[in-house]
């Protein structure tokens, strides 16, 4: 019976101290390395250099589509479920735009306006050829197509003449 | 011989060199994993293209509008009734076997708007109607009251399946507006979306 064995034979072979020596001797990093080459590998292939890695604003969930273009570095409108943002600037409450009765929104056109002319002058001082003003536009997908009609239209107005609408990439979508 | 793993068990000598080598390793990894994971894309945001009305295009102002159109091609989504297609002479029938209003309306299923088979009628109507062949432009016209999910759907679908082929030639490189080398962007209908018109009754 093991419990009837006597300290001393313990004592003989110092098990204690051994035990201890052992653990901290031999911390195995084997295994972990193991995990860390899967979350490397698996990181690696999700690595995009063409994703688009800005923050969209708060309280906006865009649509999905099966695009496969990918937007530039350009000028961005966003219309989120409180707010619309203009170079992450708020210019107004999204419940005003809606309510407005014009197809512009006015606080927005003078904002953009000042914007496309100050890209104008940059190419005119860098002595480059004008090229058309773009914009993307992220708008929440649960916004309807009158609030949507209103941002584009304000964005030809103000001068913006390639306009893009934003969305999450799912290209099995319809699968 | 006997003795000797016993005793190096007793002595730690047992211990896994190899371990020691993967400790920089280890820190390499430790470094790597956060620089990924902070550029790690998970989700990918993708563009749709709004092609201005020709006459807003030209004046740089208004939303509406197709003077100048002569190809007109337009798919009309309604939130009661589905979708119509129309061009310039007319209404294109969806479904020219049926009488009366069935025609010409591909109605909501189940409350959902019947994407898959706009698809197919529209894909009928490019093999029948040989002006739309080559034809890019399409005007959307959507009730205000159509959440912008479903129009991004709408446009997505009046765009078809997109091919991609890379581009070799010059002839190639203007045609698709991207550099030789660089991959295009092929749709099989109407890449070019114009948001213009009113849904007809």
């Amino acid at each position: 019976m093991p419990g009837a064995q006597t300290p001393s034979k313990y004592l003989k072979f110092k098990p204690h101290h051994a035990r201890k020596k052992s653990e901290s001797s031999s911390l195995r990093i084997t295994s972990l390395m193991d995990m860390m080459t899967i979350v490397l590998v698996f990181l690696l292939k999700t690595f995009s250099a063409q994703g688009d890695l800005s923050a969209t604003a708060a309280h906006l969930s865009l649509p999905k589509s099966d695009s496969m273009a990918i937007p530039g570095v350009i000028d961005r409108v966003a219309v989120g479920s409180n707010a619309i943002y203009f170079l992450e600037e708020e210019i107004m409450p999204t419940d005003e735009a809606i309510s407005s009765k014009d197809i512009v929104i006015k606080p927005l056109k003078a904002r953009m306006e000042t914007r496309v002319e100050a890209l104008q002058e940059t190419m005119r001082t860098a002595g480059r050829e004008a090229e058309p003003a773009k914009i993307l536009i992220l708008a929440d997908k649960n916004h309807y197509f009158s609030l949507i009609k209103k941002v584009v239209a304000t964005a030809a107005n103000a001068g913006y003449m390639n306009i893009t609408l934003a969305a999450i990439q799912d290209t099995g979508k319809w699968e | 011989m006997a003795f000797g793993p016993s005793a190096a068990r007793r002595t730690g000598e047992e211990k896994n060199v190899g371990d020691e080598y993967l400790v920089p390793i280890m820190g390499l990894m430790t470094l790597l994993i956060p620089l990924l994971l902070m550029s790690a894309v998970f989700v990918t945001t993708v563009a749709l293209q709004v092609t201005l009305p020709p006459q807003a295009a030209a004046s740089g102002a208004g939303a509406g509008g197709m003077g100048g159109v002569t190809k007109i091609l337009m798919v009309g989504m309604s939130a009661d009734k589905g979708f119509i297609i129309t061009n310039d002479k007319g209404v294109l029938p969806a479904f020219p076997e049926r009488s009366g209003a069935d025609r010409n309306w591909i109605p909501k299923v189940g409350g959902s708007f019947d994407f898959a088979t706009l698809r197919e009628v529209l894909l009928e109507k490019v093999k029948k109607l040989p002006q739309y062949q080559d034809h890019e432009e399409v005007y959307l016209a959507i009730q205000d009251n159509i959440p912008f999910t479903d129009v991004i759907n709408l446009m997505d679908t009046v765009r078809g399946d997109v091919n991609v082929i890379e581009v070799k030639t010059d002839e190639d490189a203007a045609k698709y507006s991207v550099e030789k080398g660089q991959k295009a962007y092929v749709a099989t209908l109407f890449p070019s979306v114009i948001f213009g018109g009113a849904v007809p009754r």
